[in-house]
């Protein structure tokens, strides 16, 4: 397998790295001379010194026999055009942009995936994003998995109370649209969700939907889960913090950005009125204090810089603040910082350049299906499988499917857009199904739809 | 927020009370010539106990304050200081006196300590003790100074709320303290304070009055607050020296502390940040020419002397916020009302005791107009503002702005719930009563002139007319701040 990575930054090289260890060959296009030279000299790669974005520098590169073109340089634009090129020049290869603007995921007017053709979009800092927001959404010991970028999770809880959801089958529940009920394990017997099923106090749950009204539902479940007020300060007007913004903007994420720079200040209070923009330098003890960073429940420290968010997040915990988060921009920090996690008190460590390398990796793979999560104490397991234009599902409405026992469909990816699936949704070629299953029925799941 | 050190801070303000309090107690005891409890001796006495008792009260509770004061807690200990000591100087009027109402009691305490000088009180020769005379006018010259600038000037360990202090209270900037610590600064403006009074008592002295009256009218004088031991006031001494003597300290009342303090350090240098005291020097001439000119028309020029005395007493009293009357300038031509109506609203100087906007904001919100008014015709010009001196940036231009608006809106807010509680009150009584509370003059026209005086009023107004005072001594922002939840609530 042949493939161009255009961009030989951080991700990129990283990248080049790990796919040239899976037996890949590699072509590495970079415009600057020292950064090419580095790559040329670090990795077992061919290097070429040159602008991305020009069609005969992509032909050099060998793009017309290229099974994937990787365009993951700092610049959006560059990366836009070059997979516009790369589908030109070669329809079958295919291309993944890095894009860290949010107004090139804006399909409302045009949708610019398919205008560029651009196979998959990754933005680093939505995905930290994502991360990040996981377990500010979810505090304490609760599995989630988070799909199809945020859109969608997937939890496991222990129903504590009786409530209107429990001591009933599941089809007299009138539960809100966007969650469903995967699976119930009774007694310690496990059990795929149908219609028939009753949810009894003390029985372990797994539920999937809309973070917002997981939320909502989880609370009737479990009787310690109080939807209280979560007070969230993020230090750094990145995008990462932008994408929390986006991602927290329930009403009862009380969110607060620490940024020194006034202009920056000054778009993200008028783009976000419901957050509180506080301009100051928060590396200052003082501002920490009187901006009573000590009582607030979760720290993010999602700046530029990582020193400083290290020295904040430390800062920030010796004040009080109830959970820290770090992001660390250099891959160089981020095995030291995970091995330091649990002595500093910090109760997560990001790192966009990874998570991007992991999430192309996954997205590039060509297996069918691929593994997303897991379960313990379930022997039930999440995965995502891609329908392909020769799969038997293809056309067919999902309650025309004949589904193996103990699956659930938990969601549909069409088009970059991810949802709950209802019976009467309709499967597409090219569309993503991600599916609670069993072992026994994995293979049987996979052959009905990949 | 930090509620230790603000109960801490509290404290301390309870204590200084305490202290005039046992002072007046004094007083009181050597009056009585300790023959029996007279009311005003067991007043003061009860109020002595009571103050040194919630004093206490609020050291414990701030037993383990940490002295790091933020913006929160140094804005609440000046707005809740000032709201406590009011009511708490309003416990002698209430003991002492047979018929005074908590209304009465708070309006005057409160008139006292911000030295505003308005009385519910018609006769306060026959119905006060000497002692509680004594006290309405120590109030005005604690309040003058400010308790808080007391207390920085005692306290060595509030760091930088020391500045945070000081600024919020006093309208003086604090860069404009030379010292190298708040507590310095604070210090000197104390001894500077108390060189003027003891200077006017001297002075007073020598006109001829007695000691008790020289002493209590330096108190209100120094301090522009414009109490008088005397039911008619100055009226009642018929002493021209005196007039001219109050005249000058008046003057120095509304002074800027401030500049004379850096005068008398470093000489001619200091005329750099000389713009407001020539601005309120000429103001105040200007002014005095003015009335003396509308009066004396009036008059067809009958008793000259006089309607030049009478002219500028009326002038630097009204200006400095003072609130002395020699003449009942409610019935002056409406030209000379209208421009002592204007030098209200202007007030004293910055740094100074008088009330008011203050010289400097009017004479700048001026300036910032006409630049205002060049820009439309030629809008790429760049005219930086200068201000004693420093050039003054976009932010300080909007607090400006800011400031004067906000007193638009309380004066306004003032004036409707003033109209709601005494409909039966005309207009020009009604506009001039919250003028002369919000920038703390005393006397307004009307049924509220210089010989009347607020009793009529109801309780509920007296109480609403209270609260005024202290937010024009405070400007604005102190009390404000104490009816925003979130000053309350955790930040988030």
């Amino acid at each position: 397998m042949k493939g161009i990575i255009v961009g030989a930054g951080e991700v990129g090289c990283y990248l080049a790295e790990q796919l040239s260890q899976k037996g890949i060959d590699i072509t590495v296009i970079e415009a600057d001379p020292e950064q090419s030279q580095k790559v040329d000299e670090a990795l077992d790669v061919k290097v070429f010194h040159g602008n991305g974005s020009s069609a005969s520098m992509l032909d050099r590169a060998g793009v017309t026999d290229a099974d994937m073109v990787l365009s993951v340089t700092s610049n959006d634009l560059t990366n836009l055009i070059c997979c516009s090129l790369t589908k030109a020049m070669n329809p079958d290869a295919v291309t993944v942009a890095r894009v860290h603007d949010a107004t090139y995921a804006d399909h409302s007017l045009i949708n610019y995936q398919l205008h560029f053709g651009i196979d998959y979009l990754v933005n680093p800092e939505a995905l930290c994003a994502v991360e990040l927001a996981k377990q500010i959404r979810n505090p304490g010991r609760v599995a989630v998995e988070n799909l199809a970028r945020g859109k969608v999770e997937v939890q496991q809880i222990e129903v504590t109370r009786h409530s209107r959801y429990t001591d009933k089958p599941l089809r007299d529940l009138a539960m809100p649209d966007d969650v469903r009920v995967a699976s119930v394990v009774h007694d310690g017997v496990f059990e795929v969700a149908g219609p028939e099923t009753i949810i009894h106090p003390g029985d372990a749950l797994t539920l999937f939907g809309k973070p917002d009204a997981l939320a909502m539902v989880r609370s009737r479940f479990d009787a310690d889960y109080k939807l209280n007020q979560v007070r969230v300060v993020l230090y750094g007007g990145t995008e990462i913090a932008i994408g929390l913004v986006r991602l927290l903007n329930n009403p009862r994420f009380r969110v607060r950005i620490i940024e020194q720079d006034a202009a920056c200040c000054k778009v993200l209070a008028e783009q976000f009125p419901h957050v509180t923009v506080i301009r100051g330098d928060a590396t200052s003890r003082r501002l920490l204090e009187e901006e009573q960073i000590g009582s607030s429940d979760y720290f993010v420290a999602c700046s530029k810089r990582d020193e400083d968010n290290v020295m904040t997040c430390l800062q920030a915990s010796k004040l009080g603040a109830k959970h820290v988060q770090l992001v660390i921009n250099k891959p160089d920090y981020e095995p030291i910082l995970q091995e330091l996690k649990g002595a500093l008190g910090l109760e997560s460590v990001v790192s966009p350049r990874l998570a991007t390398a992991n999430e192309l990796l996954h997205m590039i793979s060509r297996e069918p299906a691929v593994e997303v999560g897991r379960f313990a104490g379930t022997p039930s397991k999440l995965l995502e499988i891609k329908v392909s234009s020769h799969s038997p599902s293809v056309g067919k409405e999902i309650r025309e499917l004949l589904r193996p026992a103990n699956t659930i469909f938990v969601a549909i990816i069409h088009r970059f857009d991810a949802r709950v699936p209802s019976a009467s949704d309709r499967i597409m070629a090219g569309d993503r199904i991600i599916v609670l299953t069993t072992h026994e029925a994995e293979e049987a799941v996979v052959r009905l739809l990949a | 927020m930090q509620y230790s050190i603000v109960c801490r801070l509290l404290g301390v303000i309870t204590f200084v009370l305490a202290g005039a309090f046992a002072l007046c107690l004094g007083l009181a005891l050597v009056f009585s010539e300790l023959e029996s409890v007279t009311p005003a001796v067991s007043g003061f006495g009860i109020s002595l106990l009571f103050s040194l008792g919630l004093a206490f009260g609020f050291r414990w509770m701030g037993r383990n304050a940490q002295p790091k004061l933020f913006r929160k807690e140094a804005l609440s200990v000046i707005g809740l200081g000032w709201i406590l000591a009011s009511v708490l100087g309003a416990l002698p009027y209430v003991i002492i006196l047979k018929e005074c109402s908590w209304a009465d009691a708070w309006f005057e305490s409160a008139s006292g300590l911000t030295t505003t000088g308005a009385t519910v009180f018609g006769d306060v020769e026959g119905m006060m003790p000497r002692s509680l005379l004594f006290w309405r006018c120590l109030s005005q010259w604690i309040g003058g100074l400010g308790i808080v600038v007391l207390f920085v000037a005692m306290l060595s360990n509030l760091g930088a709320g020391a500045k945070l202090l000081i600024s919020n209270e006093s309208s003086g900037q604090s860069r404009d303290i030379d010292d190298s610590t708040m507590q310095e600064g604070a210090k000197r403006i104390m001894w500077f304070y108390l060189g003027l009074s003891l200077v006017c008592f001297l002075s007073y002295r020598l006109a001829g009055v007695s000691w008790f009256d020289a002493m209590c009218h330096m108190l209100t004088t120094v301090s522009t607050g414009g109490f008088s031991t005397l039911n008619l006031g100055v009226l009642g001494y018929a002493n021209e020296t005196l007039e001219w003597l109050m005249i000058v300290f008046m003057f120095l009342g509304g002074f800027s502390f401030l500049f004379a303090i850096k005068w008398f350090r470093t000489g001619r240098a200091a005329w750099n940040s000389g713009f407001e005291p020539m601005v309120y020097t000429a103001l105040f001439l200007g002014a005095w020419l003015a009335v003396a000119l509308i009066n004396g028309v009036e008059s067809h020029g009958g008793q000259l002397r006089q309607v030049i005395r009478d002219a500028g007493f009326q002038v630097i009293s009204i200006m400095t916020t003072t609130g002395y009357a020699t003449t009942d300038f409610a019935q002056w031509p409406n030209p000379a009302r209208w421009i002592l109506l204007g030098l209200m609203v202007v007030g004293g100087c910055s740094g100074s005791t008088a009330g008011g906007l203050k010289v400097i904001r009017v004479a700048t919100a001026l300036r910032m107009a006409n630049l205002s008014i060049e820009k439309t015709f030629r809008a790429n010009v760049v005219r930086p503002l200068r201000v004693n001196g420093r050039v003054m940036d976009d932010g300080s231009r909007d607090a400006l702005m800011g400031f004067l608006l906000l007193n638009v809106w309380v004066f306004a807010a003032g004036l409707f719930s003033l109209t709601f509680m005494e409909p039966a009150l005309d207009m020009e009584s009604g506009l001039s009563a919250v003028a002369a509370c919000l920038f703390n003059v005393g006397p307004g026209f009307g049924q509220v002139g210089p010989m009347s005086n607020f009793a009529f009023l109801h309780d509920s107004t007296k109480l609403v007319l209270g609260l005024l005072m202290i937010l024009g001594r405070l400007e604005l922002y102190a009390v404000l701040v104490l009816f925003f939840p979130s000053l309350w609530k955790r930040f988030s």
